[in-house]
């Protein structure tokens, strides 16, 4: 079973038990806890906000609807998390029914061209923000999971229903197709441009 | 136990996101304090990590995640309670698969039954002094040749002692035999045999999609 990094696990298992027998206020607080982590991953798999929010509805309407079926195989987040990446990825392949979603939707960002010295913070977040939409689908929601929500392996693995070596080999692919793509971010010193190494730690 | 540099390159990642297991995170610590390219390598992925936070979610906070669920709760449908009674796992199975062993013989049953009838049916055809055989020689005249009648009278007495019928019976019973009973029978062991096959392929269908 995959270790639950909640810091209020009794509580949780309180809004569970009320929220299975029907109560949907104590679903609203589950929600809420788990808001930023529905509509983050929504956010960077589509790069919409709006939509993010609209999809983490969605995903949080069908979890109430599924949660009959939760039998606490495993935990609340990686359960509600195969919700949400599903119903994201289901999304992103109506909207490209062409492209598979282990082909890129967005073309490369502008890596090579990009003036390292004078990089402005909003430049930098654009230029992240292309290059992880520019991966391959699958390899970038392992690629959220990991860097931005901060799941194990394991969680991973559970919530995306793939075996561990997969999780490993897909992170690998993302993290090698953005260090070439993000080159002149990882080349810069980290002091200069604004001191974005500040404002990193701040959004986590 | 001896690594080598490129088993350690590999597990850097794992090392990178706090996967390994003590032991080995052990190893990658004394060997990234001895080995510039990979630490040259951590230091790659760790920038890259940080740099990816750069790009963060636009307006999300604390209200903003309170007003959703607030939103969420009054877009929620109606479920019923779930009862915490849960049913014992082979009640989930017995039922179905009760159900499966009883359409299985009776399905079996009208196929045999269909079979019965056709098969008094082709007995019946070869009884001498009935209407259907008459009928058959009225469209094969050839069937009245000698010969023939001694063959049909054969396949006749060895049709009938398969079935444990009499072949003496009388001609007006036979004509009822075959000019109403039987197609009656095997009329309805078809539609029968029909209408369990499809029972038993919705069955599985609706099996595959619960499982």
């Amino acid at each position: 079973m995959a270790q639950d990094t909640h810091p209020d696990p009794n509580g949780e298992a309180i809004l569970l038990a009320r929220s299975r027998a029907g109560d949907k206020e104590a679903f609203g607080m589950l929600a809420q806890r788990y808001c930023s982590f529905a509509v983050g991953v929504a956010y960077r798999m589509t790069g919409n906000s709006q939509l993010a929010e609209d999809l983490a509805q969605e995903a949080f309407i069908k979890a109430w609807r599924k949660l009959p079926q939760f039998r606490g195989d495993c935990s609340f987040r990686v359960w509600l998390g195969r919700i949400v990446t599903n119903t994201t990825l289901d999304y992103l392949r109506r909207q490209n029914p062409e492209q598979p979603l282990d082909e890129t939707l967005l073309p490369a960002g502008p890596a090579e061209d990009a003036p390292l010295r004078h990089l402005e913070r909003e430049e930098m977040r654009q230029l992240v923000r292309q290059a992880v939409l520019s991966l391959p689908a699958q390899c970038r929601v392992a690629l959220i999971l990991r860097e931005y929500e901060g799941l194990s392996y394991r969680e991973i693995a559970e919530t995306l229903d793939i075996p561990m070596g997969t999780v490993m080999s897909r992170l690998h692919y993302a993290r090698q197709l953005l260090r070439e793509r993000l080159a002149p971010l990882l080349e810069l010193p980290e002091h200069s441009a604004g001191g974005w190494r500040e404002d990193a730690s701040d959004a986590r | 136990m001896q690594v080598t540099h490129d088993e350690l390159v590999s597990l850097l990642a794992a090392f990178a996101d706090g996967e390994l297991e003590p032991r080995r995170r052990m190893l990658m610590e004394e060997h990234v304090r001895q080995c510039a390219e990979c630490a040259r390598r951590l230091e790659e992925l760790r920038r890259l990590s940080r740099a990816l936070h750069i790009w963060e979610v636009p307006g999300a906070t604390a209200e903003r995640a309170r007003a959703l669920s607030s939103a969420l709760v009054q877009m929620l449908p109606h479920r019923p309670a779930v009862s915490h009674f849960r049913r014992p796992s082979w009640i989930t199975w017995a039922f179905p698969a009760g159900l499966v062993v009883w359409g299985a013989l009776v399905e079996a049953a009208a196929v045999l039954t269909m079979a019965f009838g056709l098969a008094v049916m082709a007995a019946g055809l070869f009884a001498p002094a009935n209407a259907w055989l008459s009928w058959l020689a009225g469209i094969f005249p050839s069937l009245n040749a000698p010969g023939w009648l001694e063959t049909i009278q054969g396949l006749r007495d060895l049709g009938c002692q398969v079935l444990g019928i009499s072949s003496t019976l009388p001609a007006s019973l036979w004509d009822w035999l075959m000019s109403f009973l039987m197609p009656t029978i095997v009329f309805v062991s078809l539609l029968a045999v029909v209408c369990l096959g499809m029972w038993g392929w919705f069955g599985v269908q609706m099996a595959r999609r619960q499982l």
